[in-house]
């Protein structure tokens, strides 16, 4: 098993910083994904990895050995890309040989591994066909079993679920985890969907920019968001208006919460976020609860299956909220919010950012 | 079903007049040509129908030697062209650099006339051009008469010269866009999978782009076969190249000489035939390679 540290690695591409300062380390056998949107730097980052793109600064070590000087036909970091990249002029099986090829492995050894492979990844009937005789589920297979064949010591996973549709993809997916568990091979994924990061990996960074602004497990990222653009990385946020801070209280427009648990965190210039599942609605006047709610009026309702999305006008302002199944409230309905104080989520700003790096290395 | 029919006929439709004119002028020319190659030439009132033109041709001397000469000087020029053409696109392309100034000069033959190309030739190559003259200059030579013989020569030199400077631009032109798009996409896959400079040429560069160069060499092969001018002027008068000799028979005063000159333009026709049916063999495999991604 192998271990991946970037040091601050940069990369300019035309005068523009593509990747800034950029450290992250992967433990042995760990799995754990670069999550961030379109042009952050995902795919420039794993090719810095795969000594395919070389960086301006900074440096990368494999097991403790710094591999800046390392080819990429000697590193061990194998990428699979995102466009599969399959050589249209090789048969399936013949792809997923390449790599034995190259290392000059003995004939008889390649074809028993080669079928071991298919059988492995369950394209034994494909295994004579060509990259163009066969569907994108079936090509992202070969590329990842032309992968694996070379035992990486870390492979690179680009978007690979990115031309499959949702059942192929999830299929896929615990198909990866399956793999990566079975072969205990360090693994770094890169997408821009937060599912597939949370369902696959021990631990999350998120890119904005070239910048990685937070690395830490999916509970971390989801429950305690370094900046606002985390947060809403994760799906769709509130962002509660501050009236005034006091002592050990924060006033909010959806009630006062007592600074303890996850709130005793907040500082001045610190964000109070709340996810909409953390929001509940109740009838108006229903006294249940000796925590006063606030009053708010229905203005939108979208029915999504497993869920139902409300947007509900309180004091002027729409805040979003939703339950699980049809939801019985329609627009133009009176209801009470009320807040899990426990589920508030503190957003310290960008003076946390900072402390990333510190967050590295203790690691 | 009607209305697929319909919508396949709509290009052929619109294309019409142009495939018309096309059609008339080819079949119109074809037909004359294979009629005249039998000795049927009603406007001399010739009307018997014989295939003694083509068995004279096959049986005369000049018509074999030709034939060869006119084989072995396309088929080295385009083999010489495709193997430079590609060791040029490949150097260039793996240097990561565009070279604009180097790739403009690399193409500037593709647009010089070939009158100007063997003019160029002879100037340079002939015995009392520029290459004999610097070597007797130099002192490796007496006297220019011993320079050897490039031009007119039986062996062809001079037109294999003249058709590879013409031709290696032409193949260096699509090869190098080629390996450009190759570059990009699989050399990353392959050197991370660990190919080296060797493997990638001979594993990825050169299999992902033979259907094009063969394609490139079929139509340089197909030129110099069929054309007449560089030959003419550069080539030696025994053997005749194949255009060259129809050319001659066709502007012999003679008349009865023309359906000679038919037959021998019939057999230069049947081998272009040949040429596209292997080009087209070619092109389709290209295309089931290119299917891959
Ligand atoms: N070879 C290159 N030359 C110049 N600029 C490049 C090159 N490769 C990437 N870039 C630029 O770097 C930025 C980051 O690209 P990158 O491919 O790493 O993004 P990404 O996060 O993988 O995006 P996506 O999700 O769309 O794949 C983009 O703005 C892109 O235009
Ligand atoms: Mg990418």
């Amino acid at each position: 098993m192998t271990e991946v540290k970037l040091q601050n690695i940069s990369k300019i591409y035309n005068g523009e910083e593509t990747v800034k300062n950029l450290n992250l380390k992967v433990n042995k056998g760990e799995m754990i994904s670069l999550l961030g949107p379109s042009g952050s730097g995902k795919t420039t980052t794993l090719k810095i990895i795969a000594g395919l793109v070389e960086a301006e600064k900074g440096r990368i070590f494999i097991d403790g050995k710094s591999v800046d000087h390392v080819p990429t036909q000697k590193r061990g970091a194998v990428i699979v890309f995102q466009d599969h990249r399959l050589f249209p002029h090789m048969t399936v099986g013949g792809n997923i040989e390449f790599g034995l090829r190259m290392q000059r492995v003995p004939k008889e050894i390649r074809r028993k591994k080669v079928q071991e492979m298919l059988k492995f990844v369950g394209l034994e009937a494909h295994g004579g066909k060509f990259p163009g005789e066969i569907s994108g589920g079936q090509k992202q297979r070969v590329a990842i079993a032309r992968g694996l064949i070379v035992s990486p010591k870390v492979l690179l996973l680009d978007e690979p679920f990115s031309s499959l549709d949702q059942r192929l993809k999830e299929e896929m997916r615990s198909f990866i985890v399956d793999i990566q568990r079975t072969l205990k091979i360090t693994t770094i994924l890169v997408s821009h969907d937060k599912e597939d990061a949370l369902v696959t990996s021990s631990k999350i960074g998120v890119m904005f920019d070239g910048e990685l602004i937070q690395y830490g497990t999916p509970e971390e990222l989801y429950e305690s968001p370094k900046s606002l653009e985390v947060a809403r990385f994760f799906g769709e946020i509130n962002e509660v208006p501050l009236i005034k801070t006091e002592e050990d209280v924060i006033h909010t427009v959806l009630g006062a919460f007592r600074k303890k648990g996850t709130l005793q965190g907040f500082e001045k210039g610190s964000k109070l976020l709340l996810r909409p599942e953390a929001v509940t609605l109740s009838k108006e006047g229903n006294d249940y609860s000796s925590d006063p709610g606030i009053p708010g009026k229905i203005t939108n309702r979208i029915y999504a299956g497993e869920k139902t999305y409300y947007e509900v006008e309180v004091e002027g302002l729409r805040i979003k909220a939703s339950v699980l199944g049809r939801g019985i409230w329609q627009v133009e309905d009176s209801v009470e919010i009320r807040t899990l104080e426990a589920s508030l989520i503190v957003c310290r700003g960008k003076e946390a950012d900072n402390t990333m790096g510190a967050h590295n290395e203790k690691e | 079903m009607f209305k697929v029919n319909k919508r396949r006929l709509k290009p052929y439709i619109y294309l019409f007049p142009v495939i018309s004119i096309l059609l008339f002028v080819f079949t119109l020319g074809l037909g004359n040509s294979i009629m005249q190659s039998l000795g049927y030439r009603p406007g001399i009132g010739l009307y018997e129908v014989t295939l003694d033109y083509y068995r004279e041709v096959f049986r005369s001397g000049g018509f074999l030697s030709g034939l060869l000469f006119s084989f072995r000087v396309s088929l080295i020029s385009s083999l010489l062209a495709a193997v430079i053409g590609v060791g040029i696109a490949y150097l260039l392309v793996m240097q990561k650099k565009e070279w604009p100034v180097l790739q403009a000069l690399l193409k500037l033959p593709i647009i010089v006339p070939h009158l100007v190309a063997a003019f160029l030739i002879f100037t340079i190559f002939s015995q009392s051009g520029f290459l004999a003259r610097l070597s007797v200059l130099l002192g490796f030579i007496e006297t220019s008469r011993e320079f050897p013989p490039m031009i007119f020569d039986t062996r062809g030199i001079g037109v294999i010269l003249a058709y590879l400077w013409k031709g290696t631009p032409f193949i260096f032109l699509i090869v190098y866009q080629l390996l450009r798009t190759i570059e990009t996409e699989m050399v990353e896959a392959a050197s991370n999978l660990g190919a080296g400079g060797k493997e990638l040429f001979f594993r990825i560069f050169l299999p992902l782009s033979l259907p094009g160069v063969f394609s490139a060499f079929i139509i340089l092969f197909a030129f110099s076969f069929g054309s007449y001018e560089i030959p003419f002027l550069l080539g030696p008068t025994v053997p005749r190249a194949l255009p060259v000799l129809a050319y001659v028979e066709y502007i012999n005063p003679d008349w009865t000489n023309r359906p000679y000159a038919m037959a021998i333009n019939m057999v230069l026709a049947g081998v272009s035939v040949l040429l596209v049916w292997m080009y087209h063999w070619a092109f389709s495999r290209y295309q089931q390679f290119r299917k891959g991604h």
